[in-house]
């Protein structure tokens, strides 16, 4: 009797430990364990990190081999793992790795909100300001917006400074519409003339990402919009009464009423890719990064006779670039890393500022590096893409530089409350004041303490 | 007029019994300590937090009620729990009323019963993420199954049916209002326990087909159909993927739902805004439970 007590009490007691031991954490010391392993074999320092920009996500062309580029370069010192997560979520994922103090060791970008009002307050991240200090070399490449909002009163640089610069303006097939007009001198009205009846692809799903472009760029093109915008980077907009703001809903919807491409409304990003990959649309705005879908090697993906040597590309009318040179970069590194991941880490974002990356980079998905002395040999193949060369050439000192909509406004409402709120502008049941009137209220609700 | 038993005085523990209470109270530790950390305390914390500000990383502030004074004066919220009351209402009478009457025919066992049973099952092994994503083509203006029959008799008809008022409602409402399976199953399973003694000697007493329906197992499926309402109110209290994925809560917020304000107020750092959503969330279950427990006499014996 007492001996099966005894086996009784053993049994409950494993039965409770191993339910403990099952559900609580890791308990690992390292920040780093759970995000992406880290191993150090045969003096081979390797990691792994969470990456969006994998499998068939877009950034993966170019990522996924530079990444492999690091580890050949390094062999038996360092090398960098991917692990797969979906990029809708991610920010949440590396909020969630944070809240378990399990940042991996390099961590690529992450909201800004998020940045600047939890990750860096918080000492989550490495100051990089001394590592900057010695290469010089890398540090003239930064853009001096970038840097300046990346340092901190104190003089930390938690966020690696962008090098480059990818001002988004839009795509258009010229066998739908064989114009000879230089696009982006026009004014917006004059765009729109030009535009008659030809067909945009738009979005209104997730964040109504196309039809933002659009927005931020008729924002800009108003008296006192390209202020209005760039001032939202430090405050966020919760109040749209803005003349410019409702001015420029307007002409949206004007454009979504009378050149939306079939399926506009309630159209995913991929939706509004697909129908301007299948000649149902004209225009279609994005960033540089689309240039990638226009190549033969994405011929698969093309229907209706379209065919991406038509495609050419401009910034939006008024020469307006979108784009935020006053931001976080896309790396940090987690501050609980050992000394040999920062090691790697610093490693890593040393190779990827070198100008053969940089200039690589800038083939595969547009953009400019002010700082950066092209080679011959860039210059030469950048010629070779038809959608570069024409952002390259639109891309002046002109250029007007405004941060997209959706970066400067509450995250919920960017989110979700935009989107939410299209259908109705475009069907009419929302004047443009209706809908300015929403998004304040939707602003206003979500920044309310 | 029920009868209650008077329940007898509790008889003294022996010395051996008490001895095991010790071994009782070591076997329950497991299951007390993991509905503790699973439940008491996560349970305990969204109440907790909800009179915070919190950004869900540094340390709540408390700040009282302001949270759910900012809930009940917020257009959104007040317009997700209309929407709740009524997708309940649609729950109650049309989506357990299908399932139910689904279940009675089956009862009958008419030729093919078994099939339509488990073909009637299938939709539920399709998550509701994935019918959302169905119904986006099934309701889609271009080139949607809908919107192609109806051109068949109208060529210019076009409605966007998941953005535009009022049949976006609807239009949500139809990603779930037919599959209830699971309500079809809880009755089944009481109607076919019902003792055939009864319904016999029903017939005998000259009942006629619906009289047996509607005084012997109507009543005899009470708890079944209380537990199907319950089941499927506090889905509509929990529903997202349905909205999130087709209407996002519009247009003009007429799909709006608690998750989904849940969901943005995380999206803006505003955790204890977010666990007020839930709070309230978790009271309107508890109040369902109550109210349909207390309704349909579920704690009642009926044999």
């Amino acid at each position: 009797m007492k001996k099966k007590q005894i086996l009784a009490g053993l049994l409950a007691g494993a039965v409770m430990a191993a339910g403990l031991a099952g559900c609580g954490g890791t308990g690992s010391a390292s920040g780093s364990a759970a995000a992406g392993s880290t191993s150090a074999s045969a003096g081979v320092v390797e990691v792994t990190i969470p990456s969006y920009k994998t499998g068939e996500n877009v950034g993966a062309m170019f990522f996924e081999p530079q990444v492999e580029r690091f580890n050949e370069k390094y062999e038996g010192q360092y090398h960098i793992t991917l692990e797969s997560l979906p990029q809708d979520g991610f920010n949440d994922r590396l909020r969630q790795l944070a809240q378990q103090n399990s940042l991996p060791v390099l961590v690529q970008s992450g909201d800004i909100d998020w940045l600047r009002d939890v990750v860096y307050p918080n000492g989550l991240a490495y100051d990089l300001a001394p590592w900057l200090e010695e290469h010089p070399e890398i540090k003239d490449l930064l853009l001096a917006d970038g840097l300046e909002y990346c340092t901190d009163d104190e003089g930390h640089i938690y966020s690696m400074p962008l090098a480059t610069v990818r001002p988004t303006g839009f795509f258009w097939n010229s066998a739908l519409w064989p114009t000879e007009a230089d696009l982006s001198a026009l004014t917006m009205d004059e765009f729109i003339t030009e535009l008659g009846d030809q067909k945009i692809a738009f979005s209104t799903a997730e964040n109504g990402w196309v039809a933002a472009l659009f927005l931020t760029a008729m924002i800009a093109n108003e008296e006192g919009g390209a202020e209005w915008l760039q001032a939202g980077v430090e405050n966020r907009i919760t109040d749209f009464s803005e003349p410019a703001f409702l001015s420029a809903v307007e002409t949206l919807q004007q454009l979504l009423q009378n050149n939306a491409a079939p399926n506009s409304i309630g159209a995913a990003y991929a939706d509004a890719a697909n129908s301007f990959m299948s000649n149902q649309a004209a225009v279609i705005a994005n960033g540089p990064w689309m240039s990638a879908d226009f190549a033969e090697t994405n011929a698969a993906n093309w229907s209706n006779g379209f065919d991406g040597a038509d495609v050419h590309a401009a910034l939006f009318p008024g020469q307006v670039g979108v784009a935020n040179t006053a931001t976080f970069g896309e790396w940090f590194i987690s501050a609980s890393a050992s000394e040999e991941e920062i090691e790697l880490a610093l490693a890593f974002l040393e190779f990827i500022y070198t100008p053969e990356e940089l200039e690589a980079y800038l083939l595969a998905e547009g953009g400019d590096a002010p700082n950066l002395e092209y080679s011959e040999e860039f210059t030469a193949q950048q010629g070779e893409t038809q959608v570069l060369a024409d952002l390259a050439a639109d891309t002046t000192e002109e250029t007007v530089f405004v941060p997209c909509i959706l970066d400067v406004i509450p995250s919920s409402v960017a989110n979700a409350d935009f989107g939410m709120l299209l259908p109705s502008l475009a069907d009419g049941t929302y004047t443009a004041q209706d809908f300015a009137d929403r998004m304040t209220q939707a602003a206003q609700e979500a920044t309310a303490e | 007029m029920k009868k209650t038993i008077p329940r007898p005085p509790r008889a003294k523990a022996s010395r051996l019994q008490r001895a095991n209470y010790k071994w009782i109270y070591l076997f329950l530790l497991p299951t007390v300590i993991v509905f503790a950390m699973f439940y008491v305390i996560p349970i305990a914390q969204v109440f907790v937090t909800s009179f915070t500000q919190w950004d869900g990383f540094n340390a709540p502030v408390f700040n009282g009620v302001r949270n759910y004074v900012n809930l009940f004066s917020s257009h959104s919220f007040l317009t997700a729990l209309r929407n709740l009351f009524l997708w309940g209402l649609v729950a109650v009478f049309l989506h357990v009323g299908f399932g139910t009457l689904v279940a009675f025919v089956l009862f009958q066992r008419p030729r093919g019963w078994k099939f339509t049973r488990a073909v009637f099952m299938i939709p539920n092994v399709i998550s509701a993420a994935a019918w959302a994503m169905i119904y986006r083509f099934i309701f889609n203006d271009d080139f949607g199954v809908l919107n192609g029959i109806i051109r068949i008799f109208d060529p210019d008809f076009s409605v966007q049916w998941f953005y535009k008022s009022p049949w976006a409602f609807w239009a949500v409402t139809f990603t779930w209002l037919f599959y209830a399976v699971i309500v079809t199953l809880i009755v089944l399973g009481d109607l076919l326990n019902i003792p055939t003694e009864l319904t016999e000697a029903a017939r005998i007493d000259g009942a006629t087909g619906w009289q047996l329906i509607r005084c012997i197992q109507l009543p005899l499926c009470r708890g079944a159909i209380g537990t199907s309402i319950i089941c499927s109110l506090t889905a509509r209290i929990s529903m997202y993927e349905q909205i999130a994925l087709t209407t996002a809560g519009g247009p003009d917020y007429q799909t709006m739902s608690l998750p989904i304000l849940l969901v943005n107020a995380i999206t803006d750092y505003r955790y204890g805004y977010a666990n007020a959503v839930g709070v309230l969330m978790f009271l309107i279950g508890l109040a369902v439970l109550y109210v349909v427990n207390r309704a349909f006499r579920m704690d009642e014996s009926d044999y």
